[in-house]
């Protein structure tokens, strides 16, 4: 009995009523805090806009409704604050039960989104006190980390930096709080901003030093459809059916769908022509190994265009994660594994990229579609928002087991006789291409080494550059860019690798995707572009090797260097290496520390001082120049004289004199007249 | 006196543990590299917050611009101080709440449980500047700008018996009082009473004249007092010494006179009041407690 009144005045004195607080600014800052962690978890899907605005008004009315009573026992709203906190709680329990699946992290984001949200809101009907506010502030913390964890682009940080703003203001005005508002705001301000300045160098070090996380393979991998568009015609990187939704087009030149330019992705691959790349961001791939984003591959040449080998699709049963590997003739490998995750931000054809051999994918679709090349394909448009994951196994051999795997053995080993037809295929006998193949590979009795001196030989005799004039109908590619024009672009550089190779006996074929891109560190996420689209070359290493990357293109310099262009070249690549959101949150701090260095000590200047600089420059228009040993009256004595002044001037001169003498002497602030020293310097202005 | 400490230092470390913790676990799982980050600019922030108030603490000054001469035991007594950084302030071993105190001098009430001189006092200097999370403390003798005499409280008179010494007779002086004989005039001295204005004399000469009145005590009472090294049986002599001098000073029959035991020497001499009583014990008990 004694005990259970011990207990009851222990929870009695835990949740006795704090003293009201009556600070406008803390509540004020709280409520914004509460407002912007909404905004981000409603931007990044979490909630609905109608969740999201009522919950928005809900908070602003239950912070004046506690600022109003926050003196007054209110027992009768603490009992219906706890009803509503027992029917979110349910409703949360409920929709765990619907919705969550075990090991799938994301399934219960939204979910947690709202508990805590919800939570927010009828909290906010029972803040009369600093520590009531400050479990506000925690809780629009908690929204923030809920938002970060879906956050994939670097827009987030803008929800960020605002709410730690609100944030630094609201804790300063809960010490101003706890000081009765002793000391100046200005002072605590400043303690702030250093304290801001410190966490930012210190958070920067830390983002600088901790490796980027790695996701865990034994839970369920991201995969998220945004709209379920079935294809009519799915797998096949076109959508001409009558079922048209237009999201499976490839890029044109027009670039329509906004990869702008890029021939690739879709059932052909011309090179003789590009269109100019757009910047944006195409896609944002988080991965464990960065790697070429592969996406297709291509075996049949005519002179000018590629075209994907006449090999039937197979369609791979789901539910996700589908199980991919062996799929085609690639052989098992046991190389380290490759998580990717791709989110789209761009619609694009129905083509999943990958590292180039997928074993497990996560997709959110009953069906995938395996086609020729290793090329993977979705049964649904590939839209804007769309996430999906593949688990990848790396077959990347170094140079000494790519020289052992092809020394002194037949280049088509391991391939089936219609794979070796298909991966040797040439529209004509390309005799000039072969002679300088041989010529380049005499004497080398590897494949590696063949292909190391064809590299070679391309990145000392060609250039690059996408300025390359169409070429006409029935003009070959290759020999054009080998023996013409000598300069081409990645297509066309990596076609004439495989051209060659193939005219010595080695199976080669070419792949398109993307490069990484450029890595963001607060994201974690390789943001690829338009820009990033790539072409390269695969060439087969019999069943150890399988297919592997080779990349003339990186060897081959850029076209026509001048002075100005090379330096520019160099001094952009050393600007990629620098990191650049911790170097721009280092540059911002000291900025903002030389601004207020500066600021501080410059002298501020009076009214008179002012009107003093302006008379100077008045007269200096007119050639006379204030010497640093010059008094005012020496000055304009000398102005007067120089001037010949009437006596109209000289009485003006003479006035501003005495009005400036007056407030350097006798006011230390200096007097305000606008009006007169305008009125003054307007008239010397006329008269001289 | 010390240096500053934070409070509670290994829950605030725990809850940064557990927070950033739990969000690296967070990033590790789902590989949110905005998870991570955010984390850890979190983490840094709160490092920079449990750090920041030892810094702003180390340079806080505090310092006493007022104090008042005389207290007694157990009577809250307002000292003045100023600190150039807002801190809260309150007497050393106390559970009051901590009084805000910045640049402009602000009132604390400091209490002594004994009687003594005391020239300085320690107190807890705490601060969580400048986001009131995470609060640092130390503990700061402060100098007073002149020392307090704490007077023990007026107790019980002693008794007859127990009176220590009574001299009848040896000496005798005259003290104004209202009840006397009336003796010559003077001029008006500040502090006189205004009935003993002499209203007809100061009119014919023009200047204030009082009456002068006379009493002959009849004996002075020497009030010995010697203190011991245990101070609450040192107070307990005070407030006899202070309530055998207060009734004494009542009856105004006779002188009296403290005789005290401070720097090796006694000092007798008369108290015409109960201030200068407080004061005279205050520096006895202090010379003992000095010494011991």
């Amino acid at each position: 009995m004694g005990n259970a009144k011990n207990l009851i005045e222990i929870i009695k004195k835990a949740n006795a009523p704090g003293y009201p607080e009556d600070s406008v600014a803390l509540r004020l800052s709280t409520a914004i805090c509460l407002l912007i962690s909404i905004a981000a978890v409603y931007t990044e899907h979490e909630i609905g806009i109608i969740t999201a605005t009522a919950d928005s008004l809900l908070i602003v009315i239950g912070m004046i409704y506690s600022y109003k009573t926050r003196s007054r026992p209110k027992a009768i709203a603490k009992i219906l604050i706890a009803v509503a906190a027992l029917i979110i709680f349910i409703v949360f329990a409920s929709n765990i039960y619907a919705a969550a699946h075990l090991g799938n992290l994301p399934s219960i984001l939204s979910p947690v989104a709202s508990l805590f949200l919800w939570v927010q809101v009828i909290h906010a009907f029972d803040v009369p006190a600093r520590r009531d506010l400050a479990f506000s502030l925690a809780g629009s913390a908690s929204l923030i980390m809920v938002a970060s964890a879906q956050a994939i682009d670097i827009s987030f940080g803008l929800y960020l930096i605002l709410w730690l703003l609100f944030m630094i203001w609201a804790l300063v005005e809960m010490w101003q709080s706890m000081t009765e508002q002793k000391g100046s705001r200005k002072n605590h301000f400043r303690h702030a901003l250093v304290a801001l300045v410190c966490s930012a160098i210190l958070g920067t070090v830390l983002i600088s030093l901790v490796p980027a996380p790695t996701p865990v393979q034994s839970i369920k991998l991201p995969a998220s459809l945004n709209l379920r568009l079935v294809l009519a015609d799915p797998g096949s990187l076109h959508d001409s059916g009558p079922q048209n939704t237009g999201l499976a087009q490839p890029g044109s030149p027009r670039g329509k769908i906004g990869i702008g330019g890029y021939l690739g992705f879709s059932k052909e691959l011309n090179t003789s022509l590009r269109g100019p790349l757009s910047n944006q961001i195409i896609m944002r791939v988080r991965t464990t190994i960065p790697s070429y984003f592969f996406g297709e591959s291509f075996s049949t040449w005519n002179g000018q265009s590629w075209t994907e080998a006449q090999t039937p699709i197979h369609t791979i049963n789901g539910p996700s994660p589908y199980v991919v590997a062996g799929y085609d003739s690639s052989p098992n490998f046991n190389g380290p594994i490759a998580i990717q995750t791709y989110y789209l931000a761009v619609s694009q054809p129905d083509l999943l990229f990958e590292e180039e051999n997928p074993i497990e994918i996560y997709f959110p679709d009953i069906r995938l579609f395996a086609a020729p090349g290793q090329s993977i394909r979705s049964g649904v448009g590939m839209e804007q928002g769309t996430v999906y994951t593949v688990i990848s196994r790396i077959n990347r051999l170094e140079p000494n087991n790519l020289i052992s795997a092809s020394t002194n053995r037949d280049p088509t080993y391991g391939l089936s006789k219609n794979d070796i037809k298909t991966y040797l295929q040439l529209p004509r006998a390309y005799n000039r291409v072969r002679q300088l193949a041989y010529r380049l590979t005499r004497g080398i009795n590897t494949t590696y080494g063949k292909i190391t001196a064809l590299e070679t030989y391309l990145s000392l005799h060609t250039r690059y550059s996408l300025n390359i004039p169409p070429l006409s109908p029935g003009q070959d590619a290759v020999n054009t860019f080998l023996f013409d024009t000598k300069t081409g672009f990645c297509e066309q550089i990596s076609t004439a690798l495989v051209v060659m190779l193939r005219t010595l006996g080695i199976p080669a074929r070419e792949a398109v995707g993307y490069v990484p891109g450029s890595y963001n560190p607060l994201t974690d996420l390789y943001e690829v572009r338009g820009t990033d689209a790539h072409a390269w070359t695969q060439v087969w290493f019999g069943p150890t090797g399988g297919w592997q990357d080779f990349d003339p293109t990186a060897l081959v310099p850029y076209a026509n260097p001048s002075p100005g262009s090379v330096i520019a070249s160099y001094l952009i690549a050393k600007a990629k290496e620098i990191p650049l959101v911790p170097t721009s949150i280092v540059l911002c701090v000291l900025v903002v520390i030389v601004a207020v260095y500066l600021l501080r000590r410059r002298p501020r200047l009076s009214y008179a001082q002012k009107t003093e600089k302006r008379l100077e420059r008045i007269l200096k228009s007119r050639g006379i120049s204030r010497e640093p040993s010059d008094t005012l009256g020496s000055y304009l004595n000398n102005a007067k004289n120089k001037l010949k002044a009437s006596p109209e001037l000289d009485i003006n001169l003479e006035e501003i004199k005495n009005y400036l003498e007056k407030a350097a002497y006798s006011n230390p602030r200096g007097e305000s007249d606008p009006r007169f020293t305008k009125s003054k310097l307007k008239k010397i202005k006329s008269l001289i | 006196v010390n240096k500053a400490r934070p409070k509670n230092l290994f829950r605030m470390l725990f809850a940064t543990a557990f927070i950033v913790g739990s969000m690296l676990g967070v990033s590790h799982v789902s590989g949110s590299g905005w998870v991570q980050n955010v984390g850890l600019l979190l983490g840094a922030g709160i490092i920079v917050i449990i750090i920041m108030p030892g810094i702003i603490l180390k340079n806080a000054e505090l310092k006493c611009v007022y104090n008042p001469v005389d207290a007694t035991s157990r009577i809250p007594v307002q000292v003045k101080l100023a600190s150039n950084i807002p801190v809260l302030v309150r007497p050393k071993d106390t559970r009051k709440n901590a009084v805000p105190v910045a640049s402009d001098p602000d009132l604390i009430q400091i209490t002594f449980d004994y009687a003594g001189v005391y020239e300085s006092c320690t107190f807890e200097v705490s601060t969580a500047a400048p986001f009131g999370i995470v609060w640092w403390h130390k503990y700061v003798k402060l100098a007073f700008t002149k020392p307090i005499m704490v007077a023990p409280k007026i107790g019980d008179s002693i008794q007859p018996n127990r009176q220590v010494a009574v001299n009848e007779g040896q000496s005798s002086r005259y003290v104004r009082d209202h009840s006397g004989i009336t003796g010559s005039i003077r001029n008006y001295q500040i502090g006189d009473s205004r009935r003993d204005i002499h209203w007809k004399k100061s009119a014919q000469t023009g200047s204030l004249l009082v009456k002068e009145r006379e009493k002959e005590l009849s004996q002075d009472v020497v009030i010995e007092v010697r203190f011991e090294t245990n101070k609450i049986k040192n107070e307990e002599i005070g407030q006899e010494a202070m309530g055998t001098v207060f009734n004494l000073l009542k009856k105004a029959d006779c002188n009296v006179i403290l005789s005290t035991f401070e720097h090796n020497k006694n000092i007798t001499e008369p108290v015409s009041n109960l201030k200068d009583a407080g004061r005279r014990i205050a520096k006895a008990i202090s010379w003992v407690t000095q010494k011991t």
